[in-house]
């Protein structure tokens, strides 16, 4: 097969599966309305299968042809209503369409796959006469012109095709050798010379039929026949050939032309490509197709190309970002330009007087006036250097533009990689259907918001964690009919597919009406797997629990189908969602149903990530492996930090946080900068914890002490010691690695920022702590870390802490046997001292007052990207309003699944651990009781009660 | 009898060369980000116009030792292997390079070089420290040699 054919084969086979995929869901909607539908719609999967059968059959591959054609044979029995459609013939349709893609799949292997089973299923639905053989394809032709091509074999469709598209017209000439060359004195090879002149000889045969039907065999009764394409008119043909009109045969080459136009006006772009193939379009007089939904018009382009392009409109904006602080500075400099200008005028034309005035007078004046002029202009020239850059005003406004253009090019360049969700989507109703079908249940799927758009390769990702979870809904969600209707449900279940955007992700929805999740029984198996201890099962709320599912090998199917079950698969989706930087929420109501919500971000190209730095060298870390930051102070380092075996540890929260030091697994030397010199220099201590140990734990806090006094005398002496100064609080970056945590301890913590993620070179694969690089505003490349990679380094630790750990995790669980509650001690910017679960807040926020903004009665503040609605406490609680407005807000954000807000407070006085003792004198709404803290009544809020009245009064 | 243009550089002591078909461009680029824990040949990540390249220090393959860094250095980007493939190049030439975007950091760029293949003759066994492994062949100039560097066995093999 020649490169061309291979190339047109290619497309053939893209095209076929997109006719393949609109299809599908045409074929289910025929089902659905049992045949009560369009002619469109037939006429659609019609066509789609035709044009699959009519470019393969161009191809010569029969499998393709064979079967498509018997699909088409079904189908246009159903277009002219002697066929009913039925369930069979859907099944026997969908299975076809099946072993096409297969086919499509593997066209140079096609020979070998079998049709058999298809075909057979087709068979009640096809007539007799049409199994056998199979007309050969052949472009559009009258019936007289297929004849007459016949005797030509050699000349291909595409010949033909072209032919017309150039605006040429067929021929088929019956040549006299006798009567047509040698009796006019010429030769065969001067006729077919002129010829050749006025058109294109495609083929030449000696014509058998033509030479039978003679009488005699003389030679005179020899016949040739020629096929021949010419943009001449058929009576001037005769002329220009130089044979008999009746010799002459013309094609009827309208129903080609026409075939050719009706692709042209279903799709411009493609018509080329489409027209070369020989691909035509079939339907009541050539009508253009309808289609609406089913083609796009669209390009191919390749994912490369893209990437080129989006990497360069990606320096375009470090070009501009550059180039606009350049000009701004530069117009600053010459804001006084118009007078500038003034001056310079003013100048040249004193300039000019003083020479005119001159010319009157005797050459000596005449010279010194020259030069004074000279002089005067030179300096005024260089003024004027200056000046020229009053042109930057009109500058500015360009820069304007290109900015703004880069902006948009860049952001639209993006948008090339994005798809719409609809392609994944539109498998679900068949997947659906034949899940139904099979564990007998009867399903409804709704697909919302289908036009939302992804990155493909998330797109594609996501293709098999959905599959899974729309699966998961119909086979454990969706009850029995009987089993719906006895819980006073439709027979019918319903499952809803829904995307939409939020908060700058996409959230992809899977929603059922079914059984729902039995809390209680993943409760009972997580305690029976060990997964977690009964004590802290039953502290567990139900969303805490039915998280269980997401675990490995975790089922609560009593039985497995072939289906599902198994417990495999929720493990792999999270993993697999997780991969792709997104979450997965669980809400459940045990017999009313489940819903899934997936959150993605729009592209993996673009990530958030938190800037990070050791020994001067900037990093990124993806934010999805991050669980949280902890920053321990200079002088606290000592105490919280601590050795056990051969790693550091941090104590988190009942839990010894082994630590990795960012530096020491880069096998960077560590560093510290000389307060005097400013010098980085090799610091020759190796730990923290080098200065305390447990068993000399005595001695060690003598050593402090001396230390401390030291560092004192130290500080007194430079300004500043390199252990105790602010700088040198230990920065702790907590990294989840599968269902470890550990520390990675780094030297400074920058913003958060969106990095584009570059692959990276299969040199640093072995480094095996990196995931890719990024380049950075500033146009440096930085390395983005590899969480896991980075957890493999510390993995030998978790099993070395793991005895430590169950120590810790005891003590831990006998503090909090005693219920302490962390009290974030606040005020309301009025007498009141208010106390809250610290344990229920996700961060505390100090916000401008500027960036309170008021709607309504509502108040919201800019947080990052999005807004928060703010609620002030005194709207709820029976407490005052804050004395005085303050520039500074206090914003507690606590921690909510869904509608976060922000609860505004006067000032934050100080976290204190105290035994839960709640006296519930003052208990209501949104007050859970009052305690005594730092020897004052204190207000313990109700963060669920608060929230829930905040949520009504909105 | 075709003709091989070459552009050379020097490394060292040595003028190298390589088939001009290989080059994307040659880039004053020294300023590269360089990643810890790569092997000694990698000295690092530059941006080269939001693509990320590569740089490597075909000395410290030949057992020169890592390059300093000089106002003459240079960074000769090559075409990846698809690229070289795309412009028509023959499979033995995208076999000199690779898949990633790589930079070739050199002391000093020198002139373009025709030579005949017959003037080419087969690498010996090493020249100075260098293994006969690293070169296609060598040139004979007026005043020198140039060696034709083997860049496929520079940039591959100790891939890990």
């Amino acid at each position: 097969m020649s490169l061309q054919d291979r190339q047109m084969l290619n497309e053939l086979i893209i095209e076929s599966r997109e006719h393949l995929a609109g299809v599908e869901p045409d074929l289910l909607e025929l089902e659905q309305k049992g045949g009560l539908v369009s002619d469109d719609l037939i006429n659609r999967v019609f066509r789609a299968i035709h044009s699959i059968k009519g470019g393969f059959g161009f191809f010569g591959i029969e499998k393709i042809t064979r079967l498509s054609h018997d699909m088409e044979t079904a189908l246009s029995r159903v277009r002219d209503k002697t066929l009913a459609v039925s369930s069979d013939l859907v099944d026997a349709l969908l299975s076809g369409v099946d072993r096409l893609r297969g086919l499509l799949d593997d066209v140079d292997n096609a020979p070998g796959i079998s049709i058999d089973e298809e075909l057979k299923k087709l068979w009640p639905f096809v007539p007799a006469a049409v199994k056998q053989g199979l007309p050969k394809e052949a472009p559009n032709l009258a019936d007289l012109d297929r004849e007459v091509l016949k005797k030509h074999p050699d000349v291909t469709s595409e010949q033909i095709i072209d032919a017309v598209k150039n605006g040429k017209r067929l021929y088929q000439i019956q040549l006299r050798p006798q009567a047509d060359i040698e009796d006019k004195g010429l030769t065969p090879i001067g006729i077919f010379d002129e010829w050749e002149k006025v058109g294109v000889i495609f083929d030449i045969v000696l014509d058998f039929d033509a030479v039978s039907g003679l009488a005699g065999s003389s030679r005179a009764g020899i016949s040739y026949s020629v096929m021949f394409a010419s943009v001449l008119e058929p009576d001037l043909i005769s002329l220009a050939t130089g044979v008999a009109e009746d010799q002459v045969h013309a094609f009827d080459t309208a129903g080609i032309r026409a075939g050719l136009q009706g692709k042209k006006e279903r799709s411009p772009v493609a018509q080329a490509e489409i027209a070369s193939r020989g691909e035509k379009t079939e339907g009541p007089a050539g009508a253009p197709a309808k289609t609406e939904t089913h083609v796009e018009d669209a390009l191919r382009v390749k994912v490369s190309l893209l990437n080129k392009l989006m990497n360069l409109a990606g320096e375009l904006v470090l070009g501009r970002n550059q180039l606009l602080q350049h000009a701004d500075r530069t117009i600053g400099e010459s804001l006084d330009s118009d007078r500038l200008q003034k001056e310079f005028d003013r100048q040249v034309k004193s300039a000019c007087g003083r020479v005119i005035e001159a010319m009157h007078k005797d050459v000596s004046v005449q010279r010194e006036a020259m030069n004074a002029a000279a002089g005067q202009l030179s300096a005024v020239f260089r003024q004027s250097l200056n000046v020229r850059l009053a042109d930057l005003t009109n500058i500015h406004a360009i820069m304007q533009n290109i900015d703004m253009v880069t902006s948009m090019l860049q952001e639209s360049i993006m948008r090339t990689r994005l798809q719409p969700i609809s392609v994944l989507f539109s498998k679900f109703p068949r997947i659906i259907r034949d899940l139904a079908k099979k564990c007998g249940k009867e399903v409804e799927l709704e697909l919302v918001g289908q036009e939302v758009e992804l990155d493909k390769s998330i797109i594609e990702l996501l293709s098999d964690p959905l599959t899974h979870l729309v699966r998961n809904s119909v086979d454990h969600g969706i009850e029995a009919p009987a089993a719906r209707t006895a819980a006073g449900k439709d027979a019918s279940g319903r499952v809803v597919l829904r995307a939409f955007h939020e908060g700058g992700k996409v959230n992809v929805q899977i929603r059922d009406d079914g059984a729902g999740i039995n809390t209680s029984k993943v409760r009972q198996k997580a305690v029976e797997k060990g997964l977690v201890t009964a004590a802290d099962a039953d502290k567990m709320g139900d969303i805490e629990i039915n998280r269980f599912i997401l675990a490995a090998g975790f089922s609560t199917a009593d039985k497995v189908t072939d289906l599902s079950g198994r417990g495999v698969g929720m493990d792999v989706v999270k993993t697999n969602i997780e991969k792709l930087g997104g979450t997965i929420d669980i809400s459940s109501v045990f017999g009313r149903g489940t819903t899934i919500t997936l959150q993605l971000p729009l592209t993996l190209a673009i990530i958030s990530s938190l800037v990070v730095t050791a020994e001067g060298k900037r990093f990124a870390i993806p934010q999805v492996g991050i669980e949280e930051l902890v920053r321990v102070r200079a002088a606290d380092v000592s105490r919280l930090i601590e050795r056990v075996g051969q790693s550091e540890v941090y104590r988190l929260r009942g839990h010894l946080l082994p630590l990795v030091r960012l530096a020491g697994v880069l096998g960077l030397r560590p560093t510290f900068v000389d307060p005097e010199t400013g010098e980085r220099r090799e610091d020759k201590r190796s730990r923290w914890s080098d200065r305390r140990g447990k068993a000399t734990e005595e001695k060690h806090l003598q050593e402090d002490k001396k230390s401390n006094n030291d560092n004192a005398a130290e500080r007194r002496a430079s300004g500043g010691d390199r252990r105790t100064n602010l700088r040198n609080a230990v920065k702790i970056v907590v990294l989840r690695t599968g269902e470890n945590l550990f520390g990675l301890v780094v030297d400074e913590v920058f913003d958060s920022e969106e990095i584009v993620v570059k692959p990276l070179s299969s040199y640093f694969k072995s480094c095996g702590c990196y995931a890719g690089a990024t380049i950075m505003g500033d146009g440096t490349v930085a390395m983005i870390l590899d969480t896991n990679g980075l957890g493999r380094t510390a993995n030998l630790k978790f099993t070395e802490l793991q005895k430590e750990n169950a120590a810790e995790h005891e003590r831990y669980a006998q503090e909090q046997s005693r219920v302490m509650l962390d009290i974030l001690l606040f005020d309301n910017g009025a007498d009141e001292r208010l106390g809250i679960d610290l344990s229920a807040l996700s961060r505390i926020e100090k916000v401008d007052a500027k960036r309170i903004e008021h709607i309504g009665a509502r108040e919201f503040v800019r947080y990052e990207k999005s807004t928060l609605p703010l609620i002030r406490l005194q709207d709820f609680l029976p407490i005052a309003p804050p004395r005085e407005e303050r520039k500074h807000q206090f914003v507690l954000v606590p921690k909510v699944e869904r509608n976060p807000v922000g609860i505004a407070v006067g000032s934050v006085h100080d976290v204190i651990r105290a035994e839960k003792s709640i006296s519930s004198e003052m208990r209501g709404t949104g007050v859970a009781g009052s305690m005594v803290l730092n020897e004052r009544m204190t207000l313990i809020v109700d963060l669920p009660g608060l929230l829930e009245a905040a949520g009504k009064r909105s | 009898m075709a003709d091989i243009q070459y552009a050379t550089f020097t490394i060292g002591e040595h003028l190298f060369g390589i088939n001009v078909l290989l080059v994307r461009e040659i880039n004053p680029g020294t300023d590269f980000t360089p990643v810890d824990l790569a092997p000694e040949h990698v000295r690092g990540l530059m941006n080269l116009r939001g693509q990320i390249v590569t740089v490597i220090d075909p000395a410290a393959r030949l057992g020169m030792g890592r390059r300093e860094i000089s106002a003459r250095s240079r960074c000769v980007v090559l075409k990846t292997a698809q690229e070289v493939e795309e412009a028509g190049g023959s499979a033995g030439l995208s076999a000199e390079t690779v898949a990633d975007t790589v930079g070739l950091l050199v002391d000093s760029i020198g002139d373009m070089i025709a030579a005949d293949t017959k003037e080419i003759e087969p690498p010996p066994a090493n020249v100075g420290e260098i293994d006969g492994k690293f070169m296609d062949g060598i040139v004979k100039l007026d005043a020198r040699l140039m060696l034709a560097l083997n860049t496929g066995a520079v940039l591959r093999e100790t891939k890990a």
